[in-house]
This record gives structure tokens, C-alpha cells and sequence, in this order.
């Protein structure tokens, strides 16, 4: 598929990329207002409230989008470990690095207020079922990543020992979601992506559609802002390192006008 | 059953993660732009843009 492949090998360049990321960002930033205008709206005042339940569930159109694109976002950055592994892509794992406080700070979101949904629900902020403990592992995940990544000073020698590192962790996404169906436990099934349908009434799903085309856009918008800061990074670095280079390894790269 | 105080506190915690998000990588965008731009006014380039 030349047609296909082409612009994404293109896209392998940095240079590239930032021509291409400076030039969709303002429209994604636009989206991304736009479908949380709709959905905030949706969600805090159009949409019914449960029949047992009652508003509380209103915080489903916070929790589930958050929960959702924290393993979305997981499952990016072990495609962008092999990316940086198997195919060597310039781009893989500036992504996967950008992608890991992102993904952090979503899995902490879900944490967050699937405890506040939990108590009124529940009568509990925090139990230690199968769902909520493999979702805090995934958090714990991400924070070791976002630390490898800081103790080395070579960033693409920490890329490729975080991306072994983000392959093996990535055993706990099927358990995060299979959880419910594999062990017993106090969090509710599935209720979105189910083989005989959705269970939640369509007056609830397209609002919760809509608040999860937001986070995504959001997160999609932030992963190329974060991925072009993580170039600019590099290059401060590569120049850094040149001017720092002895005179004689210096001279014929290094051009310091007065 | 409307439990308001739970429904502001979640909303209110999204907000603060969320913009938080946004607010981290607009800084650190804008931080690693100006150093290089300070580099560069320095003369300073990396190899690869030192014409040969």
C-alpha cells in the first residue's frame, strides 16, 4: 500500500513532523474544545439521569473516557516500543516517552473519580478487586516508566530499554479488561464493547461516544505538542553536546558565529 | 439520590487533570523552543544544519 505507507515513512522525519504537526494542531485544539462544549453539555444536562443511580452517573462521562484512553494509551506506546525495537523509527520512542505522563495523569483520573463514583455506589472509596488493583498497577507502570526514562542521560539508549520494559507491561492490559470476566468482582461488567450490544440505554451511550471522541482528541493533541517539545528537547541536546565537544572534534561541525 | 457533592468533586478533579495536562505541555513546549532558539542566536547548531 505505497499510498498508505508513503506519508507515514515521510512523517519518520523529524523536520517533517513538525512541519506536519504545527500545521494540524490548531485544528485539533479547535475539535477538541468543540466536542468537550458538546459533551459537557450532554453529559451535565441533556442526558437523563439513571433510573437507580439517579445523577451520580453523570460521572461516567468523566470516569469511563479517562479509564479508556489511560489502556489506549498503553497499547500505543508497546506499538511504539516495537516501533523502536523491530523497526528503529526515529519517531517511536519520542512518542512512546511523550505518551507516558499523558497516559499517567489519565490513569490517575480514572483512579481519581472512579473512587468518588465508588463511595456513593459502593459505600467505599477503594476496594482491592481485580479491576481497580490492575488498574493501580498500570498507574505504578507509568510512573516507573516516566522515571527510567529520567535516570539516563542517553535518550536513545533509555528509549530501547523502555520500550523492553513497556512490552512486558503490557501483560496488564488484557487483565485490566478482562478482569471483570475472569474473577469476581465488585466493579461492574462490561457494559460498552459487548458481543450482544451495549447494555447502557442510547441516551446515555452517545453523550459517553462523544465525551470519549473529546479525550481522544485532547489526548491525540497533546501527544503531538508533547512529541514536538520532546524533539526540541533532542535538538537542545545535540547542540549542547557539540559545543561541549573538544575544539578539534568541534571545528568542522561546530559554527559559532560572534 | 443526587449526591451532588460527589458529582462537583469528580468534575472538578477532571478539570484540574485535564488542564494540568495541557498547562504541563504548553510550558515545557514553549521552554525547550526558547532554549534552542537561545542556542541558535548563540550561532550554535547541531551537526547535521552546519553547512559543509
Amino acid at each position: 500500500m505505497p499510498s498508505l505507507i508513503s506519508p507515514l515513512t515521510s512523517l519518520a522525519n523529524p523536520t517533517r513532523f513538525l512541519a506536519f504537526s504545527a500545521r494540524v494542531l490548531p485544528w485539533l485544539s479547535a475539535a477538541t474544545v468543540s466536542l468537550f462544549a458538546v459533551g459537557l453539555y450532554f453529559a451535565l444536562y441533556a442526558s437523563p439521569a439513571d433510573y437507580q443511580q439517579g445523577d451520580t452517573v453523570r460521572i461516567m462521562y468523566i470516569h469511563v473516557p479517562a479509564a479508556m484512553l489511560a489502556m489506549g494509551c498503553y497499547a500505543l506506546m508497546a506499538i511504539a516500543a516495537l516501533g523502536t525495537l523491530v523497526w528503529r523509527h526515529p519517531l517511536a520512542d519520542v512518542a512512546a516517552k511523550s505518551a507516558a505522563p499523558l497516559g499517567a495523569a489519565l490513569t490517575f483520573l480514572g483512579l481519581v473519580t472512579g473512587s468518588i463514583w465508588g463511595k456513593p455506589m459502593w459505600g467505599a472509596w477503594w476496594v482491592w478487586d481485580a479491576r481497580l488493583t490492575s488498574f493501580l498497577v498500570l498507574f505504578v507502570m507509568y510512573l516507573g516508566l516516566i522515571a527510567l526514562w529520567r535516570a539516563f542521560d542517553d535518550p536513545s539508549r533509555a528509549g530501547r530499554v523502555a520500550a523492553v520494559l513497556i512490552l512486558v507491561g503490557s501483560v496488564n492490559i488484557p487483565i485490566i479488561k478482562f478482569s471483570v470476566d475472569w474473577w469476581n468482582t465488585l466493579h461492574q461488567g462490561e457494559s460498552i464493547f459487548r458481543l450482544d450490544g451495549p447494555s447502557i440505554d442510547p441516551s446515555m451511550l452517545a453523550p459517553l461516544f462523544v465525551m470519549l471522541a473529546a479525550y481522544a482528541v485532547l489526548f491525540v493533541t497533546l501527544l503531538l505538542a508533547a512529541m514536538r517539545a520532546e524533539i526540541f528537547r533532542r535538538r537542545v541536546r545535540a547542540v549542547e553536546l557539540v559545543a561541549a565537544a573538544p575544539p578539534s572534534a568541534a571545528q568542522p561541525a561546530l559554527q559559532v558565529t560572534p | 439520590m443526587t449526591h451532588l457533592g460527589y458529582i462537583v468533586a469528580a468534575y472538578l478533579a477532571a478539570a484540574v487533570v485535564l488542564l494540568g495536562m495541557v498547562a504541563g505541555v504548553l510550558l515545557d513546549l514553549r521552554a525547550q523552543k526558547q532554549k534552542l532558539a537561545r542556542l541558535e542566536e548563540r550561532g550554535m547548531r547541531r551537526r547535521s544544519e552546519v553547512p559543509r
